[in-house]
C-alpha cells in the first residue's frame, strides 16, 4: 500500500552547506547597499534611467500642483500597463493622474512620439494610447492587454477599451505593486508577465503567444476573471449535519434542483439595499450550470461564485469562491465536474459585490453525479524509416483532456512536458499519429527519447512512456514531406448583440477552408455530421460575428467548432466552445413593419362592373384578392372568398360581366384584400354595386 | 519589537554589521528551504541570494512580526516567480531543456542511517517520490516542502503564503493525490522486482 504522507515523512533532506562564494556576494550586498544610500534599487533604477525631459515634466507637473507633493511619494503610486503590441507602462499617482510613461518595447516608443499623457486621467489616457494604435497601425485583431498594479480602485471602464479595440481580443488583470516593481527588476515586461500568470493559473501553460493566452482565456472562462485556484475546503460545519435542509434533498431531485425553499438559505439583507442575486441551477452532462439573475443595483464590481460542501448560505469571502466574475451582463456559469467532488452535495450562491458592500444571495444546493476523473496517459509506440521518425499513440478521450505534447529530448530518458518543452502541440485528440523528417528541431542522426504528455484542463499532465529513435541521417529527396492536415484552434466571447468567434489561421497545403458549425444538442459537433452555418473559404479569415438568427437562435446555448476541410476530403475539427446567444432585444433603430390595404372605387355600365384600386407598393406585398359579398357590407378575404387573385401588383383594375358567381341583377358588396409574404392580409374598404342585367 | 526589526532599522540607519548578524542567524534554515524548494545546488545558489538581496533593500517591508516567516514569503514568491520564468525559457527553449537534477536529488537523500537495504528499495520510491514533488506546479511544491521538509505548521504556511489555511490543506490534498497517482504504477513495478531479486537471493 502506497502511502504519500508516510513517504514524505520518511524522507530526509540534508542540510547542505553554502558555499563561501554566495555567503561573499550576500554579506557584500548589503555593505554596498548601505553605502549607495538609495531607498531601493527599483527607485534608484527609475530615477537614473529617466530621461531629462521626464524629470522636467515631473518637476513642472510638481510645481502645478504644489499640494500634491505629498501625493507623489512611491508609497502611494500606482502603475498601468497596456500591451497591443506597443507595450506602455503608466505611472499614477492616487487621483490616477499620469506622472510618467514608459515604453516597454521599440513599439511603444514609437508611439509615445506621437502623443502626449501627462496630466490625463487614467482613462482618457488609455484611449488615446488606443487610438493612436489604431491609426499607427498596431490596433487590428490581436490583443489588448491592460493591467493595474496598485491598491485601491482602478480607474480603467473596459467597455470603452473594448469598444476602442474593435476586433482585437481584451483583458484586464490586476496585479500588485511589487509584482510590477519585481517584474521591473527582473526585466520583464509587468502586463504580460502577469498575463503568463493568469494564463497558467489557468493551465494555459503551452508556449502560446500573447493573443493567443487572451483568447484562450476568454474561451475558458469567457468573461470570468481570476478564478481561485481550488475550491476552498470547507470550515468546520456550524451546523450539525442532521440539520442539512432535508426538505431541499428530497424535494430537489437532483438533475432538476430548484431554489431551496429552506428559510436558513434566504439571502442576506443589504443594509445598503444593494440587490443580491438570485441564483438557480441544475447539473448537466458536463458540469454544473448555475444560472443567477443579473442585479441592477449602482457601484457593483462582481459576482463572486460560492460554493460549500457543508455550508447551507454560503458566501464570499467565508466560504472562498469558485469564480469571480467582473462582467454585470454575465449571469451563467458552467462549473466542470472536475473543480467538484463526486457524489457530492454542494451549496451554490452568488454573492453580489459593491463598493464596499458584499451581497450574499439565496443558496441552491445541487448534487455531482458519481463520474470517476480518471486521468489517462498516451503510451506512446514508434518507429524510424530510412526518411523519417513514426510515432503513433494511443487515443485519448478522456473528459478534460485538452491536448497532446509531443515531447523529445537527446539527455533524458523519461521526458515530459512541460521539464523538455516539446516539439508539438496538437489539440485535436483525434490525432494520434505523427511523422517528423529531419529538421532543425530533430536533428538528422541524433538519437532522441520521445514521449507523448496529455495535458488537461485542471492542470494535470500525464506522461505514459518513451521510447528511443533515432533521426534518419539521410534527408528525403524524392519522396514529398507527409501530408499534414493541421485543425485550427477555436475561441469565442458573447456580447449584447451576439457571438464572436476566432481561431487560428491554418495554411496547411491542402486546405479547402473552414465550415463553422454549431449545434445546440451536440457536444463535440463537426462537419459533415452537424452540417454548418458558414463555409468559409478564404483560410486568411480567422473570425467571426454572428447575431441571433434562424441557425442560430436567441437565448439558445451552442456547442461550436470550426471543420477544416481539405482538397481530398479529409476534415479536422478543432476544439468545441460552448456559447449563448444573447436573448433577441428589439433593435431601437428598426422600423416597424408596415401593411398597407388599397382603397376599391367602382361604377357599373351597361355590360360590367368596373372596379379600380390604387397601387400597393409595400415590401412584402404578393397580391390582391378581389372579394365580392351579396350579403356583408364589409366582405374579406378569406372570410368571404375571392372572385379573383392577382398576382401583379401593377394591376389595378378590373372589369367583371354577369356570370354564375356574380349574378346578373344582383347587387354585390366589392373589396380588395392586399396579400402579404408572411400571411397578413390588409382590407381597405367596400363598395356597392349591382351587376348589369343586359 | 522584535530582535530582528531592531536589527533591521540598526541596517536602515547605516550598521552593516546588523543586517550580517541576521544573515549569519538565517543562512542554514533559509538555504535548506532554497535547496528543497529547487532540488539544485546552483539554482539554490541564486535563490539564496536573491532573497537576501530582497531583503537587503527593502527592509522596511518587515513588518515586525515573524522574521522567519517574511524571509521564508520573500523566498518563496521569488522562487515562484522565477519557476514561471524558467517554465517560459523551456518554452522557448523547446527539445533542449535538461532537467538535469538527479544526482542533487539522490544526494540529497542520502543519511548516514541509510541501510544498503533502504537504498536498494526504499530510497528507489523515495527517490522517484522527491522527483515527482520537485516536477509539482510551484504552489502544490511550495506546501509540500515547507509543510515536511520545512516542519512548518499549516497556519506558519497559511501566513508565508498569504493564503486561507483551507487553502493549504487543498493544495496539500490535491498535490498528494497527484504524487499517489504518479507514484503508484511505479511503486508497484519496483514492488514486483524487490520481490523477485528477495527470491533469487534466498
Amino acid at each position: 500500500m502506497l502511502d504519500i504522507d508516510k513517504q514524505l515523512k520518511q524522507i530526509h533532506i540534508k542540510s547542505q552547506p553554502i558555499s563561501n562564494d554566495v555567503m561573499k556576494n550576500v554579506i557584500l550586498a548589503a555593505a554596498s547597499k548601505k553605502k549607495s544610500k538609495a531607498r531601493n534599487p527599483y527607485t534608484r533604477k527609475l530615477v537614473w534611467a529617466l530621461p531629462a525631459v521626464a524629470l522636467v515634466v515631473a518637476a513642472m507637473i510638481l510645481i502645478a500642483m504644489p499640494n500634491a507633493v505629498k501625493d507623489l511619494t512611491i508609497s502611494e503610486m500606482n502603475y498601468y500597463t497596456v500591451d497591443i503590441n506597443p507595450g506602455i507602462s503608466i505611472q499614477v499617482d492616487d487621483k490616477d493622474v499620469v506622472i510618467e510613461t514608459t515604453a516597454i518595447n521599440d513599439d511603444g516608443k514609437q508611439l509615445l512620439k506621437t502623443i502626449d499623457l501627462g496630466g490625463l486621467y487614467i482613462d482618457d489616457a488609455i484611449e488615446k494610447i488606443l487610438r493612436a494604435a489604431k491609426e499607427m497601425g498596431y490596433l487590428n485583431d490581436g490583443h489588448v492587454v491592460v493591467g493595474y498594479f496598485g491598491s485601491g480602485k482602478h480607474g480603467i471602464s473596459m467597455d470603452k477599451v473594448e469598444e476602442l479595440a474593435g476586433k482585437a481580443k481584451t483583458i484586464f488583470l490586476m496585479g500588485t505593486r511589487e509584482q510590477y516593481e519585481d517584474f521591473v527588476e527582473e526585466g520583464l515586461h509587468p502586463g504580460l508577465e502577469l498575463l503568463y500568470i493568469k494564463g497558467e493559473e489557468l493551465g494555459i501553460t503551452d508556449g502560446q503567444d500573447a493573443s493567443e493566452i487572451v483568447a484562450a482565456i476568454i474561451k475558458l472562462k469567457l468573461e470570468i476573471v481570476d478564478p481561485t485556484d481550488e475550491l476552498t475546503p470547507d470550515k468546520t460545519p456550524e451546523f450539525t449535519p442532521e440539520k442539512t435542509p432535508k426538505e431541499s434533498s428530497e424535494t430537489t431531485p437532483d438533475k432538476t434542483p430548484e431554489p431551496t425553499p429552506d428559510k436558513t438559505n434566504k439571502p442576506t439583507q443589504s443594509p445598503g439595499n444593494h440587490e443580491s442575486a438570485t441564483i438557480s441551477g441544475e447539473v448537466t452532462d458536463n458540469g454544473i450550470r448555475l444560472n443567477w439573475s443579473k442585479v441592477d443595483s449602482g457601484g457593483f464590481t462582481g459576482y463572486k461564485v460560492v460554493a460549500s460542501k457543508t455550508n447551507p448560505n454560503p458566501k464570499y469571502p467565508d466560504d472562498g469562491y469558485l469564480y469571480y466574475i467582473t462582467n454585470r451582463d454575465t449571469t451563467t456559469v458552467l462549473v466542470p465536474f472536475y473543480k467538484l467532488k463526486s457524489n457530492t452535495n454542494y451549496y451554490f450562491s452568488i454573492t453580489a459585490l459593491y463598493d464596499g458592500e458584499k451581497v450574499a444571495g439565496n443558496a441552491i444546493m445541487l448534487k455531482t453525479p458519481h463520474v470517476e476523473i480518471s486521468y489517462e496517459g498516451a503510451p506512446i509506440t514508434g518507429y524510424a524509416t530510412e526518411e523519417k521518425i513514426v510515432l503513433d499513440w494511443m487515443q485519448i478521450d478522456t473528459p478534460g483532456a485538452m491536448g497532446y505534447k509531443v515531447v523529445a529530448s537527446k539527455t533524458d530518458s523519461t521526458p515530459s512536458y512541460p521539464e523538455n518543452g516539446y516539439i508539438e502541440w496538437i489539440t485535436n485528440l483525434e490525432v494520434h499519429h505523427r511523422e517528423y523528417a529531419p529538421s532543425g528541431t530533430l536533428v538528422a542522426g541524433e538519437t532522441y527519447w520521445f514521449a507523448i504528455t496529455v495535458v488537461y484542463e485542471d492542470g494535470t499532465k500525464i506522461t505514459e512512456n518513451s521510447i528511443q529513435l533515432t533521426v534518419p541521417s539521410v534527408e528525403p529527396t524524392a519522396s514529398p514531406t507527409p501530408h499534414i492536415y493541421e485543425g485550427t484552434t477555436l475561441a469565442g466571447s458573447f456580447n449584447e448583440t451576439g457571438i464572436s468567434l476566432s481561431w487560428t489561421q491554418v495554411d496547411a497545403d491542402g486546405a479547402s477552408g473552414y465550415k463553422v458549425v454549431a449545434s445546440s444538442t451536440d457536444s463535440t459537433p463537426s462537419y459533415p455530421e452537424n452540417g454548418y452555418i458558414e463555409w468559409i473559404t478564404n483560410l486568411a479569415t480567422t473570425s467571426r460575428g454572428y447575431e441571433p438568427s434562424e441557425s442560430l437562435l436567441a437565448g439558445e446555448t451552442y456547442w461550436i467548432a470550426i471543420t477544416v476541410v481539405y482538397g481530398d476530403g479529409t476534415k479536422v475539427t478543432s476544439n468545441v466552445i460552448q456559447l449563448t446567444m444573447p436573448a433577441a432585444t428589439p433593435s431601437p433603430t428598426a422600423t416597424p413593419r408596415v401593411y398597407e390595404g388599397t382603397t376599391i372605387s367602382g361604377s357599373a355600365n351597361d355590360t360590367h362592373v368596373v372596379l379600380n384600386w390604387g397601387q400597393v407598393d409595400t415590401p412584402g406585398a404578393v397580391g390582391y384578392k378581389v372579394v365580392a359579398s351579396s350579403t356583408d357590407s364589409s366582405p374579406s378575404y378569406p372570410e368571404n372568398g375571392a372572385i379573383e387573385y392577382i398576382t401583379s401588383l401593377g394591376t389595378t383594375s378590373r372589369e367583371y360581366a354577369p356570370s354564375g358567381t356574380l349574378v346578373a341583377g344582383e347587387t354585390y358588396w366589392f373589396a380588395i384584400t392586399v396579400l402579404y409574404d408572411d400571411d397578413t392580409k390588409a382590407t381597405n374598404n367596400a363598395i356597392q354595386l349591382t351587376m348589369p342585367n343586359p | 519589537m522584535t530582535e530582528q526589526k531592531r536589527l533591521l532599522i540598526r541596517y536602515t540607519e547605516g550598521d552593516v554589521q546588523a543586517m550580517n548578524e541576521l544573515i549569519e542567524a538565517y543562512k542554514q534554515d533559509l538555504y535548506n528551504l532554497c535547496f528543497r524548494l529547487t532540488f539544485s545546488l546552483s539554482d539554490a545558489d541564486d535563490l539564496f541570494q536573491q532573497t537576501w538581496l530582497k531583503v537587503i533593500n527593502r527592509p522596511e517591508k518587515f513588518n515586525g512580526n515573524s522574521f522567519k516567516n517574511w524571509l521564508y514569503t520573500v523566498c518563496v514568491n521569488t522562487f515562484r516567480d522565477g519557476y514561471r520564468k524558467r517554465m517560459r525559457l523551456m518554452k522557448i527553449g523547446g527539445v533542449e531543456f535538461k532537467n538535469n537534477q538527479a544526482k542533487d536529488i539522490a544526494m540529497a537523500l542520502v543519511s548516514d542511517n541509510v541501510t544498503t537495504e533502504d537504498i536498494a528499495q526504499g530510497n528507489f520510491i523515495k527517490t522517484t517520490l522527491v522527483a515527482h514533488v520537485n516536477r509539482l506546479a510551484s504552489k502544490y511544491k511550495t506546501v509540500i516542502v515547507l509543510y515536511y521538509y520545512q516542519d512548518m505548521s499549516y497556519d506558519e504556511i497559511s501566513k508565508i503564503l498569504n493564503i486561507p489555511i483551507g487553502t493549504v490543506k487543498s493544495r496539500m490534498n490535491t498535490a498528494k493525490s497527484k504524487l499517489h497517482k504518479q507514484l503508484l504504477p511505479i511503486v508497484k513495478t519496483e514492488e514486483v522486482i524487490w520481490e523477485e531479486e528477495k527470491y533469487v537471493r534466498h
